[in-house]
């Protein structure tokens, strides 16, 4: 059907359109990858059938990425992570009578954060 | 008459003895501390990149916000079943995903459409040709010149589940395996949708780039389908 199959090529173009996707998100092994790739070398019309998903792809990486959280969102997620895990510590004096001690303790209190609480 | 501890304590009365207890309750709730503290230092770090992406999936900055508390709530919940050395970074877009399926998620889903796609798309692709002109690369140079703007608005106008899958293919770079778990497909799905959105995406990207003027308007020899 195309004119471009060399006689080195295993591959040829029906099969390289099919497996193109696979060699661009890196998802074929490395044997059939060498295949794919040899292919486009001999093949200009592939190549740049190629170059364009490539252009696509990376352009959509580049364009779309990169959002920074709002900070009040990033406070808020932060806080409930807090609240969750309340430490307190308490400190007291105390005297017997002749000298004063004093002590602290830790007392940690943990909230179960349910889906429901999301405000 | 020598201060006891009763008068120390009625004389601060915020104050309270407490001791820790050295019980199981006590070392549970430790351990759920130390969790959260955990939690917080190695997941909070993901909250930029999962904002980004509930963006692009709710399409608004509030349901975005909606949707990245619910993820951290539910990861913060189940935390205590993430194995430590796996891919956290995974395992919270599988419960952002999850959560944008059941709770935002537009019911555009067609009931045959996993059936049917696949194999199809994938015989028409494969009897695709080229044509080795050089059209192709002015296309790529075009869209290179596209404002961000015009790429997002492009993705914006994709149907759910193909912008889902371009997003965590092209931006996040997710194997197809992990994608097919956080859409909850099999694999050959997500190959499809991946194909048939930046297919569509490819389609979108030129009409701007023709109305902006930086590709000239198709002609006869390009036959794009």
């Amino acid at each position: 059907m195309t004119e471009n199959s060399t006689p080195s090529d295993h591959l040829d173009c029906t099969a390289f359109l099919a497996e193109v996707y696979l060699y661009l998100d890196s998802e074929c092994d490395e044997s059939r990858r060498a295949q794919l790739q040899a292919h486009m070398e001999q093949c200009p019309g592939c190549l740049q059938k190629y170059g364009l998903e490539r252009t696509v792809k990376d352009l959509v990486g580049r364009c779309c990425s990169g959002e920074r959280a709002p900070e009040s969102l990033r406070a808020k997620v932060q806080g409930k992570i807090r609240d969750a895990v309340r430490v307190q510590s308490t400190e007291t004096f105390a005297t017997d009578g002749s000298s004063y001690v004093h002590t602290r303790a830790t007392r940690i209190q943990v909230t179960r954060i349910s889906d429901e609480e999301i405000n | 008459m020598k201060p006891t501890l009763r008068d120390v304590q009625n004389s601060m009365p915020t104050l309270a003895i407490e001791r820790p207890r050295v019980s199981s309750g006590s070392m549970t709730e430790l351990t759920q501390a130390e969790r959260a503290e955990r939690f917080e230092a190695e997941a909070m770090p993901f909250i930029d990149q999962l904002y980004g992406a509930a963006l692009r999936m709710t399409r608004n900055p509030s349901d975005a916000e909606d949707l990245v508390q619910e993820t951290y709530a539910s990861a913060f919940a189940k935390f205590h079943q993430f194995r430590e050395g796996t891919n956290l970074r995974a395992w919270l877009y599988r419960i952002l995903t999850n959560n944008f399926i059941n709770n935002y998620r537009k019911a555009q889903r067609r009931p045959q459409e996993s059936s049917s796609e696949g194999i199809e798309d994938w015989q028409l692709y494969a009897a695709e040709q080229h044509s080795s002109t050089g059209l192709r690369s002015a296309e790529m140079e075009a869209l290179d010149k596209l404002p961000d703007s015009d790429v997002k608005d492009a993705l914006q106008e994709l149907p759910d589940d193909f912008r889902m899958a371009v997003y965590l293919a092209d931006v996040e770079g997710f194997p197809y395996k992990e994608i097919a778990e956080m859409m909850q497909t099999p694999i050959g799905t997500v190959m499809s949708r991946l194909h048939r959105g930046r297919k569509m995406l490819q389609g979108l990207l030129s009409d701007y780039a023709r109305d902006r003027g930086i590709l000239p308007a198709a002609s006869s020899q390009e036959v794009v389908k």
